[in-house]
C-alpha cells in the first residue's frame, strides 16, 4: 500500500487547518454582525471560539508547513522508520490542536493568548513535540553520512534547539510568566517586536539555502553580522525596557527597516523555479508593508490611537493572512513541486485582494475607534459597514482556502 | 469510497416544456395536499371535532398506518396506473372532511387519506423516470417541490379556515390529476439513464428517516409555541417563507441534477440541525425561521428524486416504498412523539442525527482512517473527561476569575488603563504595570470590543452587571456582546460579578474622583434633538420615555429609577447656571457609584451636554426665573 509522503501530509493538514481556522474566523465575524447568533451555541460563545481561530492559524496553518520544511531538511522520507514516525507526528499534531480546540470550547484555558495550552491538551502537545523530535532525529541518523560536516553540525544544533521548545512551552504557558510590557500601552515593547521579527528574518535568509536552490551567494557574511548585531541590540533593549515614547525603542524597531530591501535582494541571487514568481512577489509586498507599517504604528500618537482597536487586528491580519500566508505558500510550492503550484495558484489573487480589503477596512475602523469610543455602545454606520465588509472578505478567504485544501488533497499522490 | 456510478442504458427523449411543467405540477399538487391538508387542515378538524387527545392520536395513527400500507401495496404492484386512484382517495378524504362528524367517520377518512397518499407518493417517485432523465427530472422536481411549499405559504391559503383549506386541497389533487393527464404515456417504459449517488439504499433510507424525524420534531415545536409560530409563520413572514422555499427547492433540484446528492443531503442535515437547535432558544428563533424552510426544501426535493430518478430502475419501487413508509410515515410519527414528550428537540438528538448522517455519507472514508484517528478520539475523550472534574474549592472572586478566563472575556475587554491617554478620562487613573504583572495570569488583553474593565465593579452595580450579562442589548442597544444568561443557572454569573467587583475599596475613590474632576472643555448648550434621541435609546429603558421612572427595566433595580419629570432638579432655576448643569452632566457621564445608576463614559462632551440639556428642559419655570426672563 502506498503511504503518503510525510511532507505532503503535513502540508495537507496545514491547508485543512487554514480552512478550519478561516471557518471559525468567519463565524466570529458573523457574530459581530449579528450578535444574537451568539446565543445559538449556548456556552460556546464568542470568547470561547476566538482561541480556535488564533490557534488554528498559528499552530495549524503556520506551524505545519514549517514542520514539513523540517521534514524536508532532515529527509525523513528517506527512511521507513522516520517516515512512519513523521506521519504519526502530523496526526499527533492535529490531535493536539483538536484537543486544544475542545479544551477552549469547554472553558479550560491558561488565559494567555496564543498560549492557551492547559490540562490534557498541554500534555498531548508536549508529547507530540517529543515525538516529532524523535522523527527528525531518526531522519538525521539515517541520512547523516550523505551530508557534509557543516551541514551535520547545523542539523545537530537545530535538533538541540528543538529540544528546548517543549520546555519553553511549559514555562511560557504558566500563568506566572509574562513578557516585559510597554508601560504606556500594556503591549509588547519595540524590542520584543524586533526580536520576534528577527527570527522571521533568519528563517527567510535560511529558506533558499535549505531548499538547495542554485545561487551565487554574495554578502551572506555581512547579513549574518548585521543580523547578529541587531540581535544584540534586541537583548540590550529588552533588558533596558521602555515605552513606545522612548527614542531607543523607536530606533530599535527601525533596525528592521533595512530588511525590507535586503531580503528581496538576497533572494534574488538564487535561481527560483518559474512557478514561484507570483508567490515571491506577494511575499515581498506583504513583507515590506508589514515591516514599514509595523514601525509606523509603533510611533507615539499613532500607537496611542490604534492600541486596543481593530487597527491592530488589521496589522495582525497583514502579518498572518498577508505575509505569513504568502511565505508559507511559497515554501509549499517549493517543497510540493508542480502539484502544490497547480493547487495553490488558483484563487491566489482573490486571497490577496480579500486580505488587502480586510486590512484596509479594519485599519480604517481602528482609526475611527481610537477617536470615538462611543462606537462600543452605538452603531455608527462605519462600524456596521466595515463589519459587513470584513464578513464578505472572510467569505472569500474561506472559499479560497477550501479550494486550496480540496485541490491539494485530491491531487495525485494522496 | 461511495462514488457516483453512471449507468447509461439508452439515450433519452427530452421531455417537452409542457411535460416538464406537468411533472412539476404533479409534485406540487401532491406536496401541497400533504402539507396543507394532512399536516394542517385535517389536524385542526380532528382536534376541533374530537378534543380528547387519545382519540386524536388514534385517528392520526390510522393515517400513518394507511400511508404505510398504501406505500407497500403499490410497491408490490409496481404500476404507475395506481397513481390516479391514490389521488382520488385523497380527493374524497378532503372533500368529505367537511361532512365527517364523529370518531368513526374521521377514522375512515384518515385511513383513506393515508392510503391515498401512500399510493400517490410512492407511485409518483417511482414512475418519474418514465418521463424524465435524472438530470432534467431533478430540476422539475425541485420546481414542483418549491411550488408546493410556496403555494401553501401564500397568506390567503395559509390563513384560510380549515374547511376552506380542505377545498383548496381538493384543488391540489385536481392539479396533480390534470398534470398526470398532460404528461401522457410513458416516454421510457423500460429504462433510462440513471445516476446512482450511493450504493447502499439502506444508508440513504436511514438518513432520510433521521432527517424526517428531526424535521417533524422541530415542526411540532414551532407549531406549539405561539411566539415561535409567529416568528416563523407570522403573517409578515409568509411571502418571505414562500420565496425561500421555492428558491431553496430549485437550488436543491439543480444540485441533484449536477450529481451532488451527498452535498445536498449534508447541507440539508446541517441546515436543518442548526434550525432545530435554534428553535429552542428565543434569541435565535429569527435565524431558525430562515434556516428551517431551506433545510426542509433541500431534503424534500431529494426525497422525491432519490427513489426513482437517482436509483436503478429495477429497485425504484422498493426504494420508494421504504423511503416513504419508513422514513416518511414512521419518522414523522417518532419526531412528533419526541417533541410532544420532551417539548424541545434535544441537542443530543441533533448531534446524534448529524453524526449519523455524516457517518453514512462518508463512512468508507472514515473507515479508511479509523486506525490513525482513533488516537485523536481518545485524546478528545481525555480532554472532555477532564472538564467534568469538579473545580477545587475557591473563593467567589477566584472562581469568578476562572469564569472570566473560561469565557474568554480577555478577547474583548482589557484590564489596563494607559497613562496620558483617553483611558484615564474615561475609566480612571492609569494602571500600575508592576501591580498588573503581579496577577496570575496577567489579563491585560489586546483588543477592546467593549470597555476596559479595570474599575468596572465600582462603575456598575451588581444588579446592573447581572442584567447586562443576561441581555446586553437591553441596556446597551447596539452592543455586540452576546448574552451570558446561562452563567446564572449555576452560580458562575454571580462569581464573575464578585470577581469584577473585587477591590471595591480601592476602585470607589478612583471612580468618585474621576467624576468630581470631570469638566467639559467648554460648556455649550447641547443639541436638544440629539439629547432626546440619546435619552430614548439609553435612558428610557429605566427612566421611561416620559422620564417618570417607569421604564421597562425599572423594576429590576434595588431602588426605583428617579422620576426625572418630578425629580431632583425640576425646581432648580436656570439662573443656577453652568455649575448646576455640569453636576447633572457628571451624573449622566459617570453615574452614581454605589447605586444602580450607570455612567455613559464613552459619550463625547457634546452628547453628554445634549442629554443634560434635554433633561433640564423639564425644569419648571419659577417665579424667580420668570422675573429673570
Amino acid at each position: 500500500m502506498n503511504q503518503e509522503n510525510p511532507m505532503t501530509m503535513a502540508m495537507r493538514h496545514a491547508l485543512g487547518w487554514l480552512l478550519a481556522a478561516n471557518g471559525v474566523g468567519l463565524w466570529l465575524s458573523a457574530l459581530l454582525c449579528w450578535p444574537e447568533l451568539g446565543s445559538a451555541f449556548g456556552e460556546q460563545g464568542y470568547g470561547r471560539w476566538l482561541p480556535l481561530h488564533l490557534n488554528g492559524q498559528l499552530y495549524g496553518w503556520t506551524s505545519l508547513p514549517l514542520i514539513a520544511w523540517m521534514f524536508f531538511c532532515y529527509r525523513v522520507d528517506a527512511c521507513l522508520t522516520s517516515s512512519r514516525l513523521s506521519r504519526g507526528a502530523v496526526v499527533l499534531w492535529t490531535t493536539s490542536l483538536l484537543s486544544l480546540g475542545l479544551s477552549c470550547l469547554l472553558g479550560t484555558t491558561s488565559g494567555k493568548i496564543f498560549l492557551d495550552w492547559k490540562g490534557p491538551a498541554l500534555w498531548i502537545f508536549l508529547g507530540t513535540q517529543l515525538w516529532l523530535w524523535l522523527a527528525l532525529a531518526m531522519g538525521y541518523r539515517a541520512n547523516r553520512v550523505s551530508w557534509s560536516k557543516p551541514q551535520r553540525i547545523i542539523r545537530v544544533l537545530v535538533l538541540l534547539g528543538l529540544l528546548t521548545v517543549p520546555v519553553s512551552l511549559w514555562i511560557t504557558t504558566s500563568p506566572s510568566t509574562y513578557p516585559p510590557i510597554d508601560p504606556s500601552t500594556g503591549g509588547p515593547t519595540g524590542a520584543s517586536l524586533l526580536g520576534s521579527t528577527l527570527i522571521v528574518v533568519a528563517m527567510m535568509l535560511a529558506l533558499p539555502h535549505t531548499l538547495g536552490l542554485p545561487a551565487t551567494w554574495r554578502h551572506t557574511r555581512s547579513l549574518v553580522i548585521l543580523w547578529s548585531f541587531e540581535m544584540i541590540a534586541f537583548i540590550l533593549l529588552e533588558w533596558r525596557g521602555g515605552s513606545h515614547r522612548d527614542m531607543a525603542q523607536i530606533v530599535g524597531l527601525a533596525l528592521l527597516l533595512p530588511w525590507m530591501i535586503l531580503i528581496p535582494r538576497y533572494w534574488s541571487q538564487a535561481t527560483w523555479p518559474k512557478q514561484t514568481k507570483s508567490f515571491r512577489l506577494f511575499t515581498y509586498l506583504w513583507w515590506c508593508l508589514l515591516v514599514f507599517t509595523g514601525w509606523l504604528e509603533f510611533l507615539p500618537g499613532i500607537l496611542d490611537r490604534m492600541k486596543f482597536t481593530n487597527g491592530l487586528v488589521a496589522h495582525a491580519h497583514m502579518a498572518m493572512a498577508g505575509f505569513t500566508s504568502s511565505y508559507l505558500l511559497l515554501m509549499m510550492v517549493m517543497m510540493g513541486g508542480k502539484r502544490a503550484a497547480i493547487s495553490l495558484t488558483h484563487g491566489q489573487r482573490m486571497w490577496h485582494i480579500a486580505t488587502a480589503v480586510y486590512v484596509l477596512s479594519m485599519m480604517l475602523a481602528g482609526w475611527c475607534e481610537g477617536a470615538q469610543y462611543a462606537w462600543m455602545s452605538e452603531s455608527p454606520w462605519w462600524r456596521e459597514g466595515l463589519f459587513f465588509l470584513r464578513f464578505g472578505c472572510g467569505v472569500v478567504m474561506t472559499y479560497v482556502s477550501w479550494c486550496w485544501w480540496r485541490t491539494f488533497s485530491q491531487s495525485s499522490d494522496v | 469510497m461511495l462514488g457516483l456510478i453512471s449507468i447509461e442504458v439508452e439515450t433519452m427523449n427530452r421531455p417537452s416544456l409542457t411535460q416538464g411543467l406537468a411533472g412539476a405540477g404533479m409534485v406540487a399538487g401532491i406536496y401541497g395536499y400533504f402539507l396543507l391538508f394532512s399536516q394542517f387542515a385535517f389536524l385542526e378538524i380532528v382536534t376541533h371535532e374530537l378534543e380528547v387527545e387519545s382519540r386524536i392520536k388514534l385517528v392520526l395513527s390510522l393515517m400513518a398506518l394507511g400511508g404505510i400500507v398504501g406505500s407497500i401495496l403499490v410497491a408490490r404492484r409496481k404500476s404507475s396506473a395506481w397513481l390516479p386512484y391514490g389521488l382520488i382517495a385523497c380527493l374524497i378524504a378532503s372533500a368529505g372532511s367537511g361532512l365527517a362528524t364523529g370518531m368513526v367517520a374521521l377514522m375512515l377518512l384518515s385511513c383513506l387519506m393515508g392510503l391515498g397518499l401512500g399510493v400517490a407518493t410512492v407511485s409518483l417517485a417511482a414512475s418519474l423516470p418514465q418521463w424524465f432523465s435524472s438530470q432534467n427530472g431533478c430540476w422539475w422536481v425541485g420546481c414542483g417541490t418549491g411550488a408546493g411549499y410556496a403555494l401553501c405559504n401564500v397568506p390567503s391559503i395559509f390563513q384560510a379556515t380549515p374547511p376552506t383549506q380542505a377545498w383548496i386541497s381538493c384543488g391540489f389533487v385536481l392539479l396533480a390529476l390534470l398534470s398526470r393527464h398532460l404528461l401522457g404515456p410513458a416516454l421510457h417504459e423500460t429504462s433510462t439513464q440513471t445516476s446512482v449517488p450511493m450504493r447502499s439504499a439502506t444508508a440513504v433510507v436511514v438518513m432520510f428517516f433521521a432527517l424526517v424525524w428531526m424535521d417533524s420534531g422541530a415542526f411540532y415545536i414551532i407549531q406549539h409555541a405561539e411566539e415561535l409560530k409567529k416568528a416563523t409563520w407570522g403573517a409578515d413572514r409568509l411571502w418571505w417563507n414562500a420565496g425561500l422555499h421555492f428558491a431553496a427547492a430549485v437550488i436543491a433540484g439543480a444540485t441533484l441534477a449536477s450529481g451532488r446528492f451527498r452535498l445536498l443531503l449534508l447541507s440539508a442535515a446541517l441546515i436543518l440541525g442548526t434550525a432545530a437547535w435554534w428553535v429552542n432558544d428565543p434569541n435565535t428563533r429569527s435565524f431558525a425561521a430562515i434556516f428551517y424552510p431551506i433545510g426542509v426544501s433541500f431534503y424534500s426535493t431529494a426525497l422525491v428524486c432519490w427513489p426513482g430518478l437517482l436509483s436503478p430502475r429495477e429497485s425504484s419501487w422498493k426504494r420508494a416504498s421504504w423511503v416513504f413508509a419508513l422514513a416518511g410515515w414512521i419518522g414523522s410519527g417518532l419526531g412528533i412523539g419526541m417533541a410532544e414528550n420532551l417539548h424541545r428537540v434535544p441537542s443530543w438528538f441533533i448531534l446524534s442525527t448529524l453524526t449519523l448522517v455524516i457517518a453514512l455519507l462518508f463512512g468508507s472514508t472514515l473507515r479508511k482512517h479509523a486506525g490513525r484517528w482513533s488516537l485523536a478520539v481518545l485524546a478528545l475523550f481525555l480532554v472532555a473527561h477532564e472538564q467534568t472534574q469538579a473545580p477545587p474549592e475557591l473563593s467567589a472572586v477566584k472562581r469568578g476569575k476562572q469564569v472570566y478566563l473560561a469565557e474568554g472575556c480577555i478577547h474583548c475587554h482589557s484590564q489596563y488603563l494607559r497613562p496620558n491617554s483617553i483611558d484615564t478620562t474615561l475609566w480612571g487613573k492609569a494602571s500600575r504595570p508592576k501591580k498588573v504583572l503581579e496577577n496570575q495570569p496577567v489579563l491585560i488583553g489586546n483588543r477592546r470590543q467593549g470597555p476596559d474593565l479595570t474599575h468596572v465593579g465600582a462603575r456598575r452595580s451588581a444588579a446592573w452587571l447581572k442584567e447586562h450579562f443576561e441581555d446586553p442589548r437591553a441596556l446597551v442597544p447596539d452592543s455586540v456582546m452576546p448574552s451570558y444568561r446561562h452563567l446564572f443557572t449555576d452560580g458562575r454569573g454571580d462569581d464573575l460579578i464578585a470577581y469584577l467587583q473585587r477591590d471595591l475599596d480601592q476602585s470607589f475613590p478612583v471612580v468618585q474622583k474621576l467624576a468630581q474632576d470631570w469638566q467639559p472643555d467648554s460648556w455649550k448648550r447641547g443639541d436638544l434633538s440629539e439629547g432626546k434621541k440619546l435619552f430614548h435609546e439609553h435612558c428610557a429603558v429605566c427612566h421611561g420615555n416620559d422620564g417618570q421612572g417607569k421604564g421597562a427595566l425599572a423594576a429590576k433595580w434595588h431602588k426605583a429609577p428617579a422620576n426625572l419629570a418630578q425629580g431632583p432638579w425640576i425646581w432648580s432655576s436656570p439662573r443656577e447656571g453652568e455649575s448646576h448643569a455640569v453636576s447633572i452632566a457628571r451624573v449622566i457621564r459617570f453615574g452614581i457609584p454605589g447605586t444602580d445608576m450607570p455612567g455613559h463614559e464613552t459619550w463625547t462632551d457634546e452628547q453628554t451636554q445634549a442629554v443634560t440639556e434635554y433633561l433640564l428642559q423639564w425644569r419648571q419655570p419659577t417665579k424667580e426665573s420668570r422675573l429673570a426672563e
